[in-house]
């Protein structure tokens, strides 16, 4: 009787898990240094900066709709604003368009990214643009923050990045960052990155698919996702502008979501701007506080002055975006006064998505959304204040 | 049509899955119908249908770019396994038991999509989070292949550590190791048919023997 030996099993699989583990640990970054650039050496602390209206400019409007702009301040003291523009927002065509400032005036101003580029750059179907988020690194970098829709409406988007080779002329490396869980839907950014003090970058980015609230991005220089860690907890919120205190502690001042059950208009309380904290460098942010500004669901943003303060731009209201202000704080975002009122029209204009940013000369430029027909700039001179 | 940019290998296979997404209905399909012909008609007809989403034009965009603005990137094992129904169904793994697919899909809802959906995160813990630096993960992944392989579960070993090279060589656009392992597609599989399977079971359970009537 022939004996019936017992059928070798292959090992190829167990080879390929151990390679497949081999490979994997290969590709995990080295932990990434939970530390921001801390803000610049300040004036004495006895003095307070007083903040001076100064210029006015009004962007090229090319398109009869202009939303969303942010600005980066680069290293040859040149200025550039980024927003998207086109017949409306949401359309096909728009487009992001970005112009270059130099001692207050706009030298120049081109299309500097379309949807048919991103799509061919990312490879998928692209069907809108919107918030672009333009920074400069410190080490002169040129990067592109831009939110794209493939499908659905701004709850499906995803962010992609880019850099620049020529100062936002062409985008040459284009990377779609996945952040979300769910077939990356539902990912956006608004407020400037910060530098971060290994080199990385900062992205306070937001998550509103079903549910909304902010979301701190670690990213390398060139685009990979290092860290994410949620502003979660709290009322609905977005759209977080994040300004470093020093090297390891930063505040996020929020914008307040709409719950869905009428916050705009119908809520008991007024919905107010919501403040996050981080003492670890961005490893862990506290859930969202109000604070006692009126925000009607509209943009804010956060900008560190020399002497300690910080600055937001904002619609101090509880209904509409009629009326933009700039508020100050003294203690890290927790209570604001007003500084100066920007725009106060009537209540069917809006006045909205502002970013604010330090110009070379050490001014502060202010930029925001002007009616939707096109983008204004502002700039302030930091005088010492008056005893 | 714009001309498209150098394609990364990320990209690559992110299209690429989107024509294996389509052999693999395709190829299920016509095997069904067709359940005595030769297996390389099948192949056949899962090569034509990869052929056509990375190459016939819809709009201003190729079917494998319209549809992966729509699906997205499958995770790594959905692709191995999407590969294998569509050029290999015989050599695809052995079904878990109902208990461990449905099992596999509620951990995965409640750990990693829940908290990122409702904001809630119990005790602070992000699992999604552990993804870009995931030791802890590849820890896990060893021990529950280890399991597998002593229970004879040869395929998903073979599956699990593909994804894992993959992942490793930069061949999935996310940075994140969670999306290498799972996503909507098979977490939404495996709720499926784990619960036919054990509603069938059931019914098998409950059905009276022809002896007895």
């Amino acid at each position: 009787m022939p004996v019936r030996l017992p059928h070798a099993r292959s090992r190829l699989p167990l080879v390929l898990l151990a390679a497949g583990i081999a490979s994997a640990a290969g590709r995990i970054p080295p932990e990434p240094a939970a530390a921001f650039v801390p803000p610049a050496p300040m004036v004495q602390a006895a003095t307070r900066v007083a903040i001076v209206p100064g210029g006015v400019i009004d962007l090229p409007t090319p398109t009869p709709s202009a939303h969303a702009s942010s600005i980066a301040v680069r290293p040859d003291g040149s200025v550039l604003v980024a927003w998207f523009a086109g017949t409306r927002e949401g359309a096909r065509d728009v487009h992001i368009h970005m112009a270059q400032l130099r001692g207050g005036a706009v030298v120049a101003d081109w299309p500097a990214l379309d949807r048919a580029q991103v799509q061919a750059l990312t490879h998928r179907v692209v069907r809108k643009l919107g918030n672009p988020v333009v920074w400069c690194a410190p080490d002169g970098t040129l990067h592109l923050f831009v939110v794209s829709v493939g499908i659905g409406g701004w709850s499906g988007s995803a962010v992609t990045h880019l850099r620049s080779p020529d100062g936002g002329r062409s985008w040459g490396e284009a990377r779609r960052l996945v952040l979300a869980p769910l077939l990356n839907l539902g990912t956006l950014v608004r407020a400037q990155p910060v530098a971060m003090a290994d080199g990385s970058i900062g992205l306070p980015a937001y998550h509103e698919f079903i549910h909304k609230h902010g979301l701190w991005v670690q990213l390398s220089s060139d685009g990979r996702v290092l860290r994410t860690a949620a502003m979660h907890g709290g009322p609905r919120s977005l759209q977080p502008s994040v300004v470093p205190l020093d090297g390891t502690r930063a505040v996020a001042m929020l914008r307040r979501g709409n719950d869905g059950r009428g916050a705009r208009s119908d809520t008991p309380t007024v919905p107010t701007v919501l403040r996050s904290i981080t003492d670890d460098g961005g490893a862990r942010w506290t859930a969202p506080q109000a604070t006692e500004v009126p925000n009607p669901d509209s943009g804010v943003a956060l900008l560190g002055l020399p002497d300690g303060s910080l600055l937001m731009a904002c619609n101090p209201l509880a209904r509409g975006r009629h009326v933009l202000a700039l508020m100050r704080s003294t203690d890290d975002g927790a209570t604001w006064t007003q500084a100066a009122v920007v725009e106060d029209g009537p209540a069917d204009a809006e006045y909205s998505y502002p970013c604010l940013a330090r110009s070379p000369d050490g001014s502060v430029l202010l930029s925001y959304t002007f009616r939707r027909e096109r983008i204004r700039v502002r700039t302030f001179r930091l005088g010492e204040m008056a005893p | 049509m714009s001309a498209p940019d150098p394609m990364s290998a990320a990209d690559a296979l992110g299209l690429l899955c989107q024509g294996l997404a389509v052999a693999a209905v395709a190829r299920t399909a016509f095997d069904r119908l067709r359940p005595g012909a030769p297996s390389i008609a099948g192949t056949a007809v899962a090569a034509a249908a990869v052929a056509t989403m990375l190459v016939v034009p819809l709009g201003d965009a190729t079917l494998a770019m319209q549809l992966r603005a729509v699906i997205g990137d499958p995770a790594a094992v959905t692709a191995v396994l999407l590969a294998l129904a569509a050029f290999a169904p015989k050599r695809l793994p052995a079904r878990p038991r109902p208990a461990t697919l449905v099992g596999f899909a509620g951990v995965v809802t409640l750990l990693l999509w829940t908290p990122a959906f409702l904001g809630t995160f119990p005790f602070g813990f992000d699992a999604r989070a552990i993804g870009w630096r995931p030791w802890p993960i590849l820890v896990v992944v060893a021990i529950l292949a280890t399991v597998a392989w002593r229970r004879r579960a040869d395929g998903w070993v073979a599956v699990v550590g593909i994804a894992l090279l993959c992942w490793g060589a930069g061949l999935v656009e996310s940075d994140n190791l969670w999306d290498a392992l799972v996503d909507p597609w098979i977490v939404g599989g495996c709720a499926a048919v784990g619960t036919g399977d054990a509603i069938a079971a059931r019914r098998r359970a409950f059905r009276p023997s022809p002896s007895a009537a």
